[in-house]
């Protein structure tokens, strides 16, 4: 299970990365296994404004419709445009080439109950394995 | 309760397989993934654990005449060694069960039936059975094999494996031949649309046929495949899944399943079938949007629901979701028609299809060669 060490985790199974043009954000390796092959990305519009915990957007693969929440409040900045050709990016890069929209905070601190990576392995964890 | 294991389950726990609960089995969902899979399957070939088919036999000289009885075929008109697929149908011509029939002799029929419906089509064959003296209902269950290797090089693969015994050339014949020195049925049948090979055999002599087809298959592009792309590839056939596309509600009619009727005999919902007044029709469709429309969504064609889905999943071969489902005869559905399907509390455009939806690459079968000598 690959959990980088420098992102920050929700609960629900996104993963964030604070840099210079904002705050990227995708799904976990973990969350991606689990759903296994994403045919479609429902991908939201550039400038649309999120409160944290809002929907961001639907990803549909063969076995299910899973739904991707906003870690922080902010407008988006960025939409990741290649996941509508490659959506199967999200399950070959979850952390790289498969993040899916970068945030604009309005206040850094203004987040959902955020995970570092070691309390994020023990939740999924404590799971039990999924399959 | 625990769901029963495949004799094939120590050969997928070491190839790594994502393991899933079908129908009270443990089985490979994946191995790789849904996409590889279907188009290893395709182009050249995939090797699937089919361990969950109840394997049933009747026994005894009334035999034939039994399978007459209770399925929707002549079986008593098939040759030895020909098989063929047939629904078992409940008074009413509702589907109990889809099926392929085996004639391995005079006096023993073969009956390959679905996980999901085991118990049931034994407690209904031994409830039809219980007066005949002259047939046995055996249940193979737990003592079987079952692997399919389906796609195009699947002869070429079977070849290779220094094989002993006649090879089942037809489309729905099947002979006994040796593989890996394992005594095992093979027989000239699928659920993909392509051609291939559906292997029975005894359940300790499975991991041995399974690994030595592998083996001799890996050159050829032969991948192990899960149940995951096995539903794709059925349903970019238009094959029905028994319990989700057809039951005991629908009748053969309605499933568009007349052709596996025959008429000549008298068996189990004939009388209820001739009467039968289909008001809907089973159909393919092919999502124009970014949707699956699975299981239970409604089929829209204006403000007006004409249809359920029963099956829906993404094609990767055909690069757009698909699936099945029903359409009322009401609204005069046709091939071609756009429509409009919920897909995540929304409707989405779909186009009504004849099934299948990507052409049948089997080979020719038994009857058709026998037809054309006739003619």
């Amino acid at each position: 299970m690959n959990i980088p060490d420098d992102l920050s985790y929700t609960a629900t199974h996104e993963w964030m990365r604070r840099g210079e043009e904002g705050v990227a954000v995708g799904i976990t390796d973990y969350a991606q296994g689990e759903l296994t092959d994403i045919v479609f990305a429902e991908l939201p519009e550039a400038g649309r404004h999120l409160n944290a915990g809002d929907e961001i957007c639907a990803l549909e693969s063969v076995k299910a419709v899973a739904y991707v929440y906003a870690p922080l409040s902010g407008a988006i900045a960025a939409v990741n445009e290649k996941l509508k050709k490659e959506p199967e990016l999200v399950n070959q890069q979850p952390y790289g080439d498969g993040w899916i929209i970068r945030l604009t905070p309005d206040q850094p601190e203004q987040t959902v109950d955020l995970l570092d990576a070691a309390a994020y392995r023990q939740k999924i964890e404590a799971a039990g394995p999924s399959h | 309760m625990a769901p029963h294991e495949s004799p094939l389950a120590l050969v997928h726990g070491e190839a790594g397989a994502i393991m899933t609960e079908f129908a009270g089995w443990q089985l490979p969902l994946e191995y790789t993934s849904v996409a590889e899979e279907t188009h290893a399957t395709r182009r050249a070939a995939g090797l699937f654990d089919v361990s969950q088919m109840g394997n049933l036999h009747l026994l005894g000289r009334g035999a034939a005449a039994a399978a007459r009885e209770a399925l929707t075929r002549d079986v008593t008109a098939v040759p030895v060694c020909c098989s063929g697929y047939a629904l078992l149908c409940n008074e009413k011509a509702g589907v109990i069960d889809d099926l392929i029939f085996l004639v391995m002799s005079g006096s023993a029929i073969g009956l390959v039936v679905n996980a999901v419906n085991h118990y049931k089509d034994v407690a209904w064959l031994n409830q039809h059975l219980a007066l005949n003296m002259q047939v046995d209902l055996e249940d193979l269950r737990g003592r079987s094999f079952g692997i399919a290797l389906q796609g195009p090089k699947s002869e070429e693969i079977l070849r290779s494996t220094n094989i002993q015994g006649r090879f089942p050339d037809l489309f729905g014949t099947f002979t006994y031949m040796r593989i890996a020195l394992m005594d095992v049925l093979v027989s000239r049948t699928g659920y993909t649309g392509e051609d291939g090979f559906e292997l029975f055999g005894a359940a300790e002599d499975g991991p041995v046929v399974w690994q030595t087809v592998l083996n001799f298959g890996r050159e050829h592009g032969l991948a192990p495949a899960g149940i995951a792309a096995r539903d794709v590839l059925r349903q970019e056939m238009g094959y029905p899944l028994a319990g989700q596309d057809i039951s005991e509600e629908t009748t053969p009619l309605e499933a568009g399943l007349r052709w596996a009727v025959d008429w000549k005999g008298s068996f189990v919902g004939r009388s209820a079938l001739e009467k039968a007044q289909p008001a809907r029709r089973r159909l393919g469709f092919v999502m124009e949007e970014h949707g699956i429309a699975r299981r239970g969504a409604a089929i829209y064609r204006g403000d007006e629901q004409v249809g359920t889905v029963t099956s829906g999943t993404y094609s990767h071969s055909l690069g757009a979701a698909i699936g099945q489902g029903y359409v009322s005869l009401a609204a005069n559905p046709a091939p071609g028609d756009e429509v409009e399907i919920e897909v995540r509390g929304k409707r989405m455009k779909a186009k009504l299809a004849k099934l299948p939806l990507i052409a049948k690459k089997t080979r020719p079968s038994w009857g058709q060669t026998e037809r054309r000598m006739k003619s």
